[in-house]
């Protein structure tokens, strides 16, 4: 069963159609590479998928573990296992990372039963060794002068403490370096499990060159143009975009 | 012609002035304080007390309906104090005891308008709060001592609070304004709109830091929205010496308040935390003002306000440094967040530099939540109403984290929370 199909979506902001008539699926325990050049609507897929106010979808669907989303709230969406590692995640001034995330945990619980803070404070110690993140990260406030890099690798850390059943990874591997690549990249692969799908968004193929996808989706102009296996990375990778276009078109 | 004669027809008369000061036990120089006061506040004329270019704040004031002799006990602040070297008293009680510290310190200010003479002439509950010369020279005396007042709001109270620190002395006084009977409720305006009449609080706190000294002045306000509050707060600060305000802002229906900390010596300091969350048809209009008028001073001021429903809000900083104030450094900053889009707020930065070598700084902003960080908060499971209250508390802690008494943190967090229960949806609906 696909846990993550979207069918048909078209999407438009402030009246401009977006996303004109996207269809892709995603299984648990697999990884599906999104890729495409800028522009051609990869990011607004993943705003859309957690329901974004400014991203109107005027046609189409998404169903969660066969369940339509596509009215749901944004809240509701991430109770349901979705999760969106943002490219450019906010900044929350005067609250920490342990506070939002406890809080996040706990939103998702019963009101009657809230993470025991011990424990809370135990997994989170975990994984932000296994991302190699200063323990007083937990006590800074929420993306509050992270370099990009910190950023990338905090919405790692907050995946891996929700624990969701399908992430969507908008170019997480953007504002890193090489080092701090390679240290989320083995993140993701650790974190990566049979009840989990991720659908990885980039623009280049170098995270894949660290975490191996089953599957790849090309997209251009609001559209999926191509699918295919890995080997797409390598089309894209030595012969671009404009090898893909001339193709389709 | 006509508002003289409005004003014999009120409790606002010499009679009154005698009356006060006799039931007082006052000895005569300070009747005629109040007397000399009297003559002043019959021919200065009126504030404007209605300003503002985009956002209008005027409390309602009409003098006529102010009534001193209603209440007129002494000690009706509730004081304590928890250490040798701090006397609390009775303002009135204390012009006989401590009359060679109180005489030049009450002496007649020139007033500026007619309020302020009123002030002086009516007052009908004083504090005097004396912290002696006990610590040494050791420097060891910061928030050596406290001292707490609790002052319940009547239907008239005109309020004088006069703090003496003696030269390197060192006091931490916290000011609670309540509205009677507080039952517990969640901010202590739980009769609102609720016919207890109309209230008026006009209340002035005049600090002398002698050398060295280092006072912390900490207000609590949650006083119910039938009462209008004209406020005046003031500091001379000696040589070395520090004057830190906290200033909170929960309740009231009108507050104009004005913090003034005149840095005087070398070396002076002064600094001022504010936070007020206003709802309804609150109204705030809060000046916090330095003036730097010796070298090496320094000054802070940040100020940090929410509205939400039709609350408004005036907020002007002005730092002062003098011709004679080099070496000097003033910084401002005052933050508003609008909750609702009918709220209103107005921060007025004003600087004024007459020497040159000088450090100085100001901001000031006004904004609405971010639609953005609601988007990426729910992203990870949280209700629009958890996420708006974590970002308006992210908003205040870093404010909270720098106030030093964790009651009234507490107290804030609280209202903080209470105030966030009934954001309105239209807000968090994300349109």
């Amino acid at each position: 069963m696909n846990e993550l199909q979207i069918k048909d979506l078209h999407v438009e902001v402030e009246g401009k159609e977006i996303l004109k008539g996207v269809s892709l699926d995603v299984s648990k325990g697999e990884v599906v590479a999104l890729m495409g050049p800028n522009g051609a609507g990869k990011s607004s897929l993943g705003c859309a998928l957690l329901g974004h106010p400014a991203y109107k979808v005027t046609a189409g669907q998404i169903i969660l573990e066969g369940e339509d989303v596509t009215k749901l709230p944004t809240n509701e969406r991430a109770k349901k296992g979705l999760f969106l590692s943002f490219q450019y995640p906010s900044e929350v001034p005067g609250v920490s990372m342990a506070n939002f995330l406890r809080t996040a945990i706990n939103s998702r619980r019963d009101k009657k039963n809230p993470i025991p803070v011990a424990e809370f404070i135990k997994q989170l110690k975990e994984i932000m060794k296994m991302l190699k993140m200063d323990e007083s990260f937990m006590h800074r406030y929420l993306n509050e002068g992270f370099s990009g890099g910190e950023k990338k690798r905090a919405e790692i850390l907050q995946m891996a403490m929700l624990k969701p059943g399908m992430a969507i990874l908008d170019e997480t591997d953007s504002g890193l370096d090489v080092d701090s690549l390679k240290v989320v990249a083995e993140g993701i692969n650790k974190l990566m499990n049979p009840g989990m799908g991720i659908l990885l968004i980039t623009h280049y193929q170098r995270i894949l060159n660290y975490i191996k996808p089953n599957k790849v989706y090309v997209m251009m102009n609001g559209k999926i143009v191509k699918s295919g296996g890995a080997e797409l990375v390598h089309q894209i990778e030595s012969q671009g975009y404009e090898s893909i276009k001339a193709i389709t078109q | 012609m006509q508002s003289t004669n409005t004003i014999k027809e009120t409790e606002l008369s010499e009679e009154t002035v005698r009356q006060l000061s006799k039931a007082k036990n006052e000895p005569d120089w300070l009747l005629q304080r109040r007397l000399e006061a009297l003559k002043q506040f019959e021919n200065l004329p009126m504030p404007q007390l209605s300003y503002g270019l985009h956002v209008n704040a005027s409390p309602n004031i009409s003098l006529n309906e102010l009534k001193p002799l209603e209440h007129v006990t002494n000690h009706s602040a509730q004081a304590t104090a928890d250490a040798e070297g701090i006397a609390i008293e009775d303002l009135s009680t204390a012009a006989v005891k401590y009359e060679n510290v109180l005489m030049p310190l009450m002496q007649g200010k020139g007033f500026r308008n007619k309020l302020e003479a009123m002030h002086a002439a009516f007052w009908n509950n004083g504090v005097f709060v004396y912290a002696k010369n006990s610590f040494g020279n050791s420097g060891k005396n910061e928030n050596s001592a406290r001292a707490q007042l609790l002052l319940k709001q009547k239907q008239t109270e005109i309020v004088w609070v006069v703090v003496a620190a003696e030269e390197n002395s060192g006091i931490s006084i916290t000011e609670s304004l309540v509205s009677e009977p507080v039952l517990g409720d969640r901010d202590g305006r739980e009769q609102n709109g609720k016919g207890n009449g109309k209230n008026y609080r006009v209340e002035v706190v005049d600090i002398l830091a002698g050398q060295g000294a280092k006072v912390n002045y900490a207000t609590l306000q949650r006083l119910g929205s039938n009462v209008q509050s004209l406020i005046s707060r003031n500091a001379a600060v000696e040589n070395r010496a520090a004057v830190d305000w906290i200033d909170v802002n929960i309740g009231g229906g009108s507050t104009r308040q004005e913090i003034v900390s005149v840095l005087n010596g070398e070396g002076a300091s002064s600094t001022m935390l504010g936070a007020f969350f206003g709802d309804e048809n609150q109204q705030l209009d809060i000046t916090a003002k330095a003036v730097h008028n010796a070298r090496n001073t320094a000054s802070n001021m940040k100020i940090k306000g929410a509205l939400k429903g039709r609350a408004k809000a005036i907020v002007q900083s002005f730092t002062k440094i003098m011709a004679n104030a080099a070496n000097s450094e003033g910084h401002q900053k005052a933050n508003i967040l609008l909750l609702s889009d009918t709220a209103r707020a107005s921060p007025i930065p004003k600087l004024e530099i007459d020497n040159y070598d000088v450090k100085a700084s100001h901001e000031a902003s006004v904004g609405q939540l971010d639609k953005e960080k609601l988007f990426y908060m729910m992203s990870r499971g949280l209700g629009s109403r958890d996420a708006a209250k974590l970002v308006v508390e992210g908003f205040f802690e870093p404010l909270l984290k720098q106030i030093p008494f964790e009651g009234l943190t507490d107290d804030l967090r609280h209202a903080i929370k209470a105030k966030m229960e009934d954001v309105g949806e239209e807000l968090l609906k994300n349109a």
